[in-house]
């Protein structure tokens, strides 16, 4: 992976000193920049760099920003998780709840507007989804703001601080809306079938059977068995959204991961691209491990280790 | 007076083609403290019976006629809040694979306190106590109460499935197949359990099975069921030996007997009729070998403890003869 990402970044068209200097030095200086970064190292030998450090846990300085790659990440991975926190565990409260509601009143009219509604917002693109809301309710009536994560001017030094302030849930409120509409019709089908499902299942029969009650049958049987494979596709999601958000973090200039991403591959910034790439990587695999753990701990058929 | 009087009971499926009459006109009778065999071919309606009884019809099955009399009471006029309330307390059911029939993310106990303390009313540690007894009833250790069900071989689920019916000591349980799934052995053990708790309890039980030798080996009474309809009915001992319908004649054939004698099994030539659009007259005219013209009118019942619908009912002792010889059940 980590290879994979080290030669698609050096392949990419562009020279990473052109964003960097400014036309008016010279070949001299140049030079001395290239090599200060490694550069004029043959492309081998600064492989072999690059996997040493990343090894010892050394993700390099960004070529643009002069920091430390792991520094830049660091600073924006809570924005990310934040903003996928927030609009997927929205989307997936609604999800649940719309989509077991949907199980129950099968065929009525409900279900006529409220799936192709569902569906309509999940086809929809997300920069459109979010240019909508940010023209509604950003630009026209100025309930919102426009992009970013804090007010002009506003420094907050803690990560503590940062989320304590109102300032920063009111920027986050209209990218993580944008999300999550745009992430909840995958929750909603989702359990909507799995309900569907099961309340054909036997056990459901014998519960109407022993005379249960109405919500016995739904929340402890029904719900809780068809809540299995949604929790799975939630840890799926919340890897996916790590690296998933490029859209929303972009329209709303939200300095997340995948802005951090899309900067560094326009500015041909190789160690902030690939150190990027190599976090988003990592959460998806983590999270498609959790996922199996939790699958494992909520269904007692399913052993830690055994395949489904 | 019967513990369970059924009358007329029709069910019907609403089907594309139209309504399926799974259950025909059913009269049954079932007393206190015995177990009633049901017996009949795949599809004759036995399920769709014994889940009309429960009050748990498909979404596309309904109640479309006829009485439940239960306790003195029509269960089947019942709002569904009063329905509810003798359920399981009064009447209660063994399913056919208790793999599915019991929440596979629950654990056992969780599901016997369940029934224990929403239904029977009990506190926590009655209801535990209560759940080990029962198990040990059934003859599974209580230990396994923290199991969860695919824990089980199919014998101890079935068996769980028994303390589970007995939790709240109905009147009367409903077991659909309860031993189909199991080997001979453990369908014996489980058996067993069912006549033994049966007994001890003076509960009822109406046994559902396709198998004349667990009607044989378990049941004080039978009722034949033929395309939606009871054909004949009586002491199990009377039945099985002096048949009255010539389709019990043919199952009792179609069957290795119980005590395992080499007979010649004759399977009754032919499938029953539609429920779709049920034949006029008797329903077993197009497979019966003794079938006359007047069999296409509605066959009078007879009346008496052990009674049947048939024509010639009169002559059923030739007609036993008959039927003992294989020919007679060759395809013409
Ligand atoms: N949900 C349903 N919708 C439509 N028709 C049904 C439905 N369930 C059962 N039937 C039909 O009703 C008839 C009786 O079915 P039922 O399951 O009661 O038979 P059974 O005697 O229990 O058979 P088996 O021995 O196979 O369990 C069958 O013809 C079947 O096709
Ligand atoms: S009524 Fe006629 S067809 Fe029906 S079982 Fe009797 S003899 Fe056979
Ligand atoms: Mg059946």
């Amino acid at each position: 992976m980590s290879s994979l990402t080290f030669i698609l970044f050096r392949l990419a068209p562009g020279d990473p000193t052109i964003n960097f200097l400014s036309p008016s030095f010279n070949e001299e200086t140049r030079a001395a920049l290239m090599k200060s970064f490694g550069l004029d190292k043959p492309l081998w030998e600064q492989y072999f760099i690059y996997m040493g450090n990343l090894l010892q846990g050394n993700l390099g300085q960004s070529f643009l920003q002069g920091k430390p790659v792991a520094v830049l990440l660091a600073d924006a991975l809570p924005n990310t998780v934040l903003l996928t926190l927030v609009s997927l565990t929205a989307a997936y409260a609604f999800g649940i709840v719309a989509g077991a509601f949907l199980a129950f009143h099968r065929g009525g009219l409900v279900e006529a507007v409220s799936i192709p509604a569902a569906l309509a917002t999940r086809a929809a693109p997300e920069f459109w989804l979010g240019m909508l809301l940010l023209a509604g309710l950003a630009f026209q009536t100025g309930w919102f703001p426009t992009g970013g994560a804090l007010s002009p001017g506003r420094e907050m030094n803690s990560f503590a601080e940062r989320f304590m302030s109102g300032d920063f849930w009111w920027h986050l409120a209209l990218p993580a809306l944008t999300l999550m509409l745009y992430l909840q019709g995958l929750p909603l089908l989702l359990m909507r079938a799995t309900m569907l499902e099961v309340l054909n299942d036997e056990f459901i029969v014998m519960a109407k059977m022993k005379g249960l009650s109405r919500w016995s049958v739904v929340m402890r049987h029904a719900a809780r068995n068809a809540l299995l494979p949604v929790v799975t596709a939630f840890a799926l999601g919340l890897g996916a959204s790590i690296g998933g958000n490029v859209v929303v973090e972009t329209v709303f200039a939200w300095p997340g991961i995948g802005r951090v991403l899309v900067t560094a591959v326009q500015s041909a910034d190789y160690p902030l691209a690939q150190g990027a790439f190599i976090l988003i990587a990592a959460s998806l695999v983590t999270m498609n491990t959790l996922a199996d753990l939790a699958y494992a701990a909520l269904d007692p058929r399913v052993s830690v280790g055994a395949k489904r | 007076m019967s513990l369970l009087s059924v009358r007329d009971l029709v069910v019907t499926y609403a089907t594309r083609a139209g309504p399926v009459r799974a259950v025909d006109g059913v009269n049954l009778d079932v007393p206190a403290g015995s177990i009633t065999g049901l017996v009949g071919e795949s599809g004759c309606g036995k399920s769709t019976l014994g889940r009309a009884l429960m009050g748990v019809l498909p979404d596309a099955g309904r109640i479309a006629g006829g009485q439940i009399m239960f306790e003195g009471t029509d269960i089947a006029a019942l709002s569904a809040p009063a329905r509810r309330a003798i359920a399981w307390r009064r009447l209660s059911f063994i399913p056919q694979t208790a793999m599915n029939a019991l929440d596979p993310v629950q654990r056992l106990r969780a599901q016997m306190l369940e029934v224990l303390i929403e239904r029977g009313g009990l506190g926590k540690a009655d209801a535990l106590a209560r759940a080990s007894e029962l198990f040990h009833l059934v003859g599974l250790d209580p230990i396994r109460l923290s199991d969860y069900p695919h824990q089980f071989s199919g014998g101890m689920r079935q068996r769980a499935s028994i303390a589970l019916a007995l939790a709240l000591e109905p009147a009367l349980v409903i077991a659909d197949e309860p031993v189909t799934a199991l080997d001979v052995i453990v369908q014996r053990q489980v058996l067993d359990v069912m006549r033994n708790l049966q007994a001890r309890l003076g509960l009822a039980m109406i046994l559902v099975t396709h198998d004349i030798a667990v009607v044989a080996y378990a049941c004080d009474r039978v009722a034949v069921m033929y395309a939606g309809r009871i054909v004949e009915s009586g002491p199990v001992a009377d039945v099985l030996e002096n048949p009255l319908h010539p389709y019990t004649m043919g199952l009792t054939h179609a069957f290795p007997d119980l005590y395992g004698d080499d007979m010649t099994l004759v399977p009754i030539d032919g499938t029953p009729p539609s429920l779709l659009h049920p034949p006029a007259g008797c329903r077993f005219a197009a497979r019966c070998p003794f079938v006359q013209p007047r069999c296409a009118e509605e066959p009078p019942v007879t009346d008496g403890d052990h009674h049947a619908a048939c024509w010639r009912i009169d002559e059923a002792a030739e007609l036993r003869a008959l039927a003992a010889i294989p020919a007679t059940w060759m395809p013409k």
